[in-house]
């Protein structure tokens, strides 16, 4: 078999099968849910256009109507257009606070009490600026003159800090996006060792080495798992942004294409660089009890990364902590996109930066895959790195299974294909990942400027941290 | 691909300091089943596994119909590990497909065939089923379907009757019979020696990582010790002496079991046994390949 395929066929089992557990699903819709609900509360919070709802009676007035339209997006308003039979209707629906104002027969306005409201100004200078149209027309001029004589150009304006707005609005999205990251590394980055392990523990990891070898093996797991995680994000943002709008908010800020990419470009290359690493610790230990212990190292990297992300993007994205931090693998997938938005780095310096990490990449490809090869057959207790690392190609460790821990598995197999044990039950489990996703969550909407949105933060990573561990240590001392 | 040779050429393998496998040698013809047999730690299960090229061999090679063992023949073989191993939470029809899917059948086609095998080994109604919730006897018929699914051109089983019921035995020899008899050579390890002697034609035993018998199984016992059991009734235990290059095997009430010298004439040993009683029993023993194996292994 091609390795394409044989990578391909290997992904699509993660993908089919864990698409399939009611954990996952769980997590999909808990996830479209605060994403959605999410969104829908910053809408309402935030720029919501206003709109006003303006009766129209007569005619004359419903004439007017693209005028209106055009009077009130160039003010920045929405408006509502309700045609109403008679002025005395008009008068009735005014008062009932119905609508705000009604235009009858393109001559008179009707309004409960403020006549100087903002909706009456949009319908006052529309009406004056179609008499104008027409008394230009009716002077002979023709109608594209005459519009021309309505919209005389406008001054030139210098902003002087023309990436402020932008820089503002994208602040939000780079917090959402490197909290999204950092959500789906932990949880997919630690579904990859998982899944190394259970492969390992259930011992059907021999039967898939006779024809898959260990490389294809790995990169299958990363894939598959990795496509799951991206179809979870653009799902749960695709969702944010569409309830964002129908809610009433702005959707994507004009600015937001690069910004969305560069997350997305980052996310590709963090997960990566970030499961391959977590698949080797998978791979060097046997049972689920021993791999929260083969994972610290990882997760401690991926915390402190996130940590310094958020210090660089608030404190001084040009500092030169954040400039080095830019070029320095394992951090760079959280750091680069915000000194790419906040800070000063140039398309030149983000090359460099993506150079470094595949060349990094690469090279963790490969020491992993060794890992990975000569720890998945070696049953028993945790692989020593240095042993796997040291020896020569030639002659990897021992990998024999007849060691005590396989004798006592043999006879104890139902148990062996059993899940681990864990000290939590999958109920408490799934409550302590939602508060510890909702806490984190809650902290990029409040927006990392806040000392409040860190201690939210904070508390939900050592929630997660807490749920990991829990559930993957044992109830008893290992051996 | 049906049809080749699987040779082995002085294969050694060491872990560390103990040696595995030392310089073995033996071949398994096709349409053959073959006999593995060692005592534990022998070296038989490190021999299966470079056989299916899951750990290379220190010196020494395989082959298969004379070419190297590389990944496109490794598709083509059927490994039973002797740790069983299956994925907990996934369905027996997925998971057989999958695995026929990873040995390049097409999804359709390694439906068609999981199914088939689920139905043959009398899992047909537990398709849907989780590993998981198998009894211990069903994994291993999963675990046997496994290997077979995607119509495989060798076959290497590890321990495929151990732990199996009788009936179950029945069928995982019927199909091992009906493989065989497809042209596949077919290699598997068991401590069942009846068993073995019952099913294979030819046997390999090692000692230690080394090749102590290999052969046919008939001529193996053919070549074996000449043994004759004389039930002599009422004779004291000296009639024996009188015989010239004969050994005393084993001795039970009247039953007795000599092992016959090359200077050794049955026909006195029959007229000695009359004198000193009567006799109601006289038969040329074959050595069964237990005794075989015994005397393999304790030289």
């Amino acid at each position: 078999m091609s390795a394409p395929r044989a990578v391909w066929e290997v992904a699509r089992r993660e993908l089919v099968e864990r698409s399939r557990s009611r954990v996952m699903r769980i997590s999909v819709v808990l996830m479209l849910i605060l994403s959605i609900g999410g969104a829908i509360a910053a809408a309402r919070l935030s720029g919501k256009t206003p709109t006003d709802k303006i009766g129209v009676v007569g005619a004359r007035s419903v004439a007017l109507e693209p005028s209106i339209r055009l009077q009130a997006k160039a003010a920045g308003r929405r408006v509502r257009l309700h045609p109403v039979a008679s002025a005395a209707a008009a008068a009735r629906e005014v008062h009932d606070g119905a609508i705000a104002v009604a235009i009858v027969d393109g001559r008179r306005l009707i309004v409960k009490s403020s006549p100087s409201q903002a909706a009456v100004g949009v319908v006052q200078t529309a009406v004056a600026a179609q008499a104008t149209l027409e008394r230009l027309r009716g002077a002979g001029l023709s109608e594209a003159q005459a519009l021309a004589a309505l919209s005389p150009r406008a001054l030139a304006v210098d902003v002087l800090e023309p990436n402020a707005r932008k820089i503002e609005r994208n602040r939000g999205l780079l917090a959402v996006g490197l909290v999204a990251l950092l959500i789906v590394l932990v949880f997919y980055g630690q579904a990859v060792a998982q899944g190394v392990t259970e492969e390992k523990s259930s011992r059907v990891v021999e039967l898939l080495l006779t024809t898959v070898s260990p490389r294809r093996l790995l990169a299958g797991k990363v894939v598959g798992i990795g496509l799951l995680g991206l179809a979870q994000l653009l799902l749960a943002g695709g969702a944010a942004l569409l309830a964002g709008r129908l809610a009433g908010g702005a959707g994507l800020p004009s600015a937001a294409p690069e910004t969305v990419a560069l997350v997305l470009l980052w996310f590709v290359l963090g997960y990566i660089f970030y499961s391959v690493a977590f698949a080797a610790a998978g791979a060097l230990v046997s049972r689920q009890e021993d791999l929260a212990t083969a994972m610290t190292p990882i997760n401690v990297v991926l915390i402190a990364a996130f940590y310094l992300a958020l210090i660089v993007s608030n404190a001084n994205p040009n500092g030169t902590v954040a400039q080095i931090a830019a070029f320095v693998p394992p951090i760079s997938p959280m750091v680069v996109p915000a000194r790419m938005v906040l800070g000063n780095m140039t398309a030149i310096g983000l090359v460099i930066a993506i150079a470094i990490d595949l060349l990094a990449t690469a090279g963790l490809i490969m020491l992993a895959a060794r890992i990975y090869e000569r720890a998945i057959l070696h049953v028993g207790a945790p692989v020593k790195l240095s042993r796997l690392l040291v020896r020569s190609p030639q002659r990897p460790p021992p990998t024999k299974t007849r060691g005590p821990h396989t004798m006592k598995s043999a006879t104890n197999k139902k148990a062996e294909l059993a899940p681990a044990e864990s000290r939590l039950t999958p109920r408490a489990d799934l409550g302590l990942r939602i508060a510890a996703v909702v806490l984190i969550l809650a902290g990029a909407v409040i927006g990392f400027s806040h000392p409040i949105a860190i201690v939210l933060m904070a508390v939900g990573l050592v929630l997660l941290i807490i749920e990991q561990s829990l559930k993957t240590w044992p109830r008893r001392p290992a051996h | 691909m049906t049809g080749q040779i699987l040779e082995l050429h002085q294969i050694s393998r060491s872990f560390g300091d103990r040696v595995a496998v030392d310089g073995l040698s033996f071949s398994v013809p096709p349409g053959r089943l073959f006999g593995f047999v060692g005592r534990n730690g022998a070296g038989k299960t490190t021999t299966m596994r470079i056989i299916c090229g899951l750990l290379a061999p220190d010196r020494g090679r395989v082959s298969w119909g004379g070419g190297p063992i590389d990944g496109r023949v490794r598709e083509r073989i059927g490994y039973m590990p002797e740790e069983r191993g299956l994925y907990p939470k996934m369905r027996l029809g997925d998971q057989l497909e999958y695995f026929a899917v990873l040995h390049g059948a097409s999804h359709a086609g390694g439906r068609a065939a999981a199914l088939s095998w689920l139905d043959r080994l009398g899992l047909g109604d537990r398709v849907e089923a989780r590993v998981e919730a198998l009894s211990h006897g069903n994994q291993q018929r999963v675990q046997l379907a496994a290997a077979l699914v995607h119509r495989p051109d060798l076959l290497i089983l590890d321990e495929p009757f151990a732990g199996l019921d009788p009936i179950a035995t029945d069928v995982m020899a019927e199909v091992l019979r009906e493989e065989s008899a497809r042209g596949v050579p077919v290699l598997f390890s068991s401590h069942q020696l009846e068993l073995v002697e019952q099913l294979c034609e030819a046997v390999a035993i090692i000692d230690h990582g080394r090749l102590t018998v290999c052969g046919e199984v008939g001529e193996l016992r053919a070549g074996g010790p000449r043994l004759i059991r004389v039930d002599v009734a009422d004779a004291g235990e000296d009639w024996i002496n009188t015989l010239a290059d004969v050994e005393l095997v084993d001795r039970a009430g009247s039953r007795t079991i000599l092992q016959l010298g090359p200077a050794a004439d049955p026909q006195r040993i029959l007229d000695a046994a009359r004198s000193a009683g009567s006799v109601t029993h006289f038969e040329q023993l074959q050595p069964t390949l237990a005794d075989l194996f015994r005397e393999a292994v304790s030289a």
